[in-house]
């Protein structure tokens, strides 16, 4: 089975249920978190819409540094209400679906680094960078489906069913 | 490396990540939930043993019919019966996945609601979708459950505000 289209077609199937959980976003609760200790729901919205641009830059670039040296690269705008969300899930993963669909099996199994202040902090093929990238939006996306629940929206159907949408 | 080891590679990471999450399910606290149309934490946690199950299921046959009235979920009622379940579970899942080749990945696999065919997929996809997916998707929902709880929370992709 080809490696390339098991991921890409995982990426489509994960990609709906983001959209799902992002559609349900309330309006101007960036700053909301459910304890003193936690992230902000902002953050973690952001990340569930931009975690395909993660994929993207696995296939095409040779590592990353998400600490650079010389600072951070300049801030995203926060995005605060489902559209802006939306939008922002739209276009990270017409990224990684392009990246998918023009490379290879070989180059998936090929090395990539991931580096924080110019050091090495894990090295492994691509394919496992993919994979957890995928399972690390899904985590993100789980954490937020919780908030969504304790901020009072209507929490969608994901895997299973949920309390307020049982035609799973 | 074969889809079939990335597989059993994946399942191994992710369970062992899982385990230390439950073993940190306060044993007093399995009837709490953080909202009245929330899974307790009881529930949550025997949920995600489920999600280990369905390896079996899928490996072991090219379809399942689930009937919806009939279904009797997990429930476990303490702390160690729940790691014990989990570690059964695994181990059962671990011998059923050392038998998967590449064929056996891509075989087609049918889910029926009621005798009625609701989707087919290669098998692989499916052990993604419902076993790994499925089990990352709580096991997150659970780390917030335990932050909720005052329990210091494991990290699965990165630092924690505790780890």
């Amino acid at each position: 089975m080809k490696l390339t289209q098991l991921v890409l077609d995982e990426l489509e199937r994960e990609a709906e249920l983001s959209r799902r959980a992002l559609e349900v976003v309330p309006a101007g609760k960036a700053d909301w978190k459910p304890h003193e200790r936690s992230m902000i729901f902002g953050y973690l919205a952001d990340m569930v819409a931009n975690i395909p641009n993660w994929v993207a830059m696995i296939v095409t670039q040779p590592e990353l540094d998400v600490a650079p040296p010389g600072g951070p690269q300049q801030k995203r705008e926060p995005m605060n209400d489902s559209a802006a969300f939306v939008a922002a899930l739209d276009k990270s993963m017409s990224a990684a679906r392009s990246a998918l669909q023009q490379t290879t099996d070989e180059h998936l199994m090929t090395g990539w680094r991931l580096l924080a202040g110019g050091k090495p902090v894990i090295e492994s093929s691509r394919y496992i960078m993919i994979r957890d990238t995928i399972n690390h939006w899904v985590h993100h996306r789980g954490q937020m489906t919780v908030y969504l629940r304790l901020m009072g929206a209507r929490v969608p159907a994901l895997y299973g069913p949920s309390a307020d949408d049982k035609s799973f | 490396m074969t889809t079939a080891d990335a597989l059993r590679a994946e399942f191994d990471r992710e369970t062992r990540a899982t385990r230390r999450y439950l073993e940190r399910v306060p044993g007093d606290r399995l009837d709490w939930r953080p909202h009245q149309k929330s899974f307790t934490a009881g529930e949550l946690a025997s949920h995600i043993v489920e999600c280990v199950r369905w390896t079996e299921a899928i490996f072991n046959g090219d379809e399942f019919n689930v009937d919806p009235a009939t279904f009797t979920p997990v429930r476990v009622a303490s702390v160690p019966e729940l790691l014990d379940t989990f570690d059964a579970d695994v181990a059962r899942s671990v011998r059923v996945l050392a038998s998967v080749g590449d064929e056996a990945v891509t075989r087609p696999w049918r889910m029926k609601i009621r005798g009625t065919v609701r989707f087919e997929r290669p098998k692989a996809m499916v052990f993604r979708d419902f076993t790994l997916s499925h089990l990352i998707h709580h096991r997150g929902q659970l780390s917030v459950y335990l932050r909720l709880l005052e329990v210091p929370v494991p990290g699965a992709y990165g630092p924690t505000a505790d780890e």
